[in-house]
């Protein structure tokens, strides 16, 4: 019977996605309102072929704006910790100081699920699954940034135990430098 | 530095279809208002269509807000067309797996203009 292949958050204290050595790094405050100019001084010198348009703008973004809403409430005297490193390959780590995505197996599950009702082509259902709402969601939030990340970021997208820290890494065709 | 959003009212070839252009960055902080202000005028139209030629940035609250807005359309047996999605609005939403869902048609369709 054909099952589909369904793609989970995980977690891994020890992943090879944690070895900041070599990596560039910047801290910045929780200021809501500055995310995407953080998001553009990390990018700053990216190579311009992995930036794909702005989907790697788009995509930094994202785990930036989960660290500062979602892990440090917007609290300007939370720190958020960004490692980068653009050698050929773009990897980033998002560390911030809250409590940890603690909803993060009740996201696999509704993720399992909403993948389910898209393989059976039961659009009513999918519609019902297609954004994620968790305790701290609120009307703003899209509920979707980690369906596109788990795409997007095609070489892993790891969480530490305490899940208050994330580490992806995007793969290119082309990526040697 | 970020295009902020503009929302046009476009004519159309019926009264019961509102179509509307949306430019710019369709973002974190301008989803909010364009949801507000699309619920405004909610109650005047059987055929909502957004043309996002224009949005050259969408990120997971424009997605959030497209979805709704599918939610809404869905529940009240209202239409909702699109035109125009492209670059890497359109791979936004390929990748949250939203395209498929969305019915896509030519503006000319909907508006003379």
């Amino acid at each position: 019977m054909n099952q589909p292949i369904i793609r989970k958050l995980l977690v891994d204290d020890r992943n090879e996605l944690f070895d900041a050595q070599g990596m560039r790094f910047m801290e910045v405050p929780s200021h809501f309102g500055k995310i995407r100019e953080y998001t553009r001084q990390v990018l700053s010198d990216c190579p311009e072929h992995f930036l794909e348009g702005n989907l790697l703008e788009q995509q930094l973004s994202e785990l930036i704006k989960n660290g500062i809403k979602h892990g440090n409430a917007c609290n300007p005297d939370k720190k958020l910790r960004i490692w980068y490193d653009f050698r050929k390959r773009v990897r980033f780590i998002v560390e911030d100081e809250g409590a940890g995505f603690v909803q993060l197996d009740d996201w696999n599950d509704f993720f399992a699920r909403r993948q389910l009702a898209l393989f059976n082509q039961d659009f009513d259902k999918f519609l019902r699954f297609a954004s994620y709402r968790g305790p701290g969601s609120d009307e703003n939030d899209g509920g979707n940034s980690l369906i596109a990340a788990l795409e997007y970021w095609n070489g892993g997208m790891i969480y530490n135990r305490r899940k208050n820290k994330v580490g992806v890494v995007r793969w290119y065709m082309n990526g040697s430098l | 530095m970020f295009r902020r959003m503009k929302l046009t009212i476009l004519p159309t070839k019926n009264s019961a279809i509102r179509c509307l252009r949306i430019e710019g960055d369709f973002d974190l902080y301008t989803a909010p208002a364009l949801s507000r202000r699309i619920q405004e005028t909610q109650a005047t139209w059987k055929h909502l269509h957004l043309d996002l030629d224009g949005v050259r940035y969408l990120d997971s609250s424009g997605v959030g807000a497209i979805i709704r807005l599918l939610q809404a359309c869905k529940s009240s047996g209202r239409e909702l067309t699109f035109s125009g999605i492209q670059g890497s609005p359109r791979k936004v939403l390929q990748m949250s797996n939203i395209l498929a869902l969305l019915t896509e048609v030519q503006l000319t369709q909907v508006s003379p203009s």
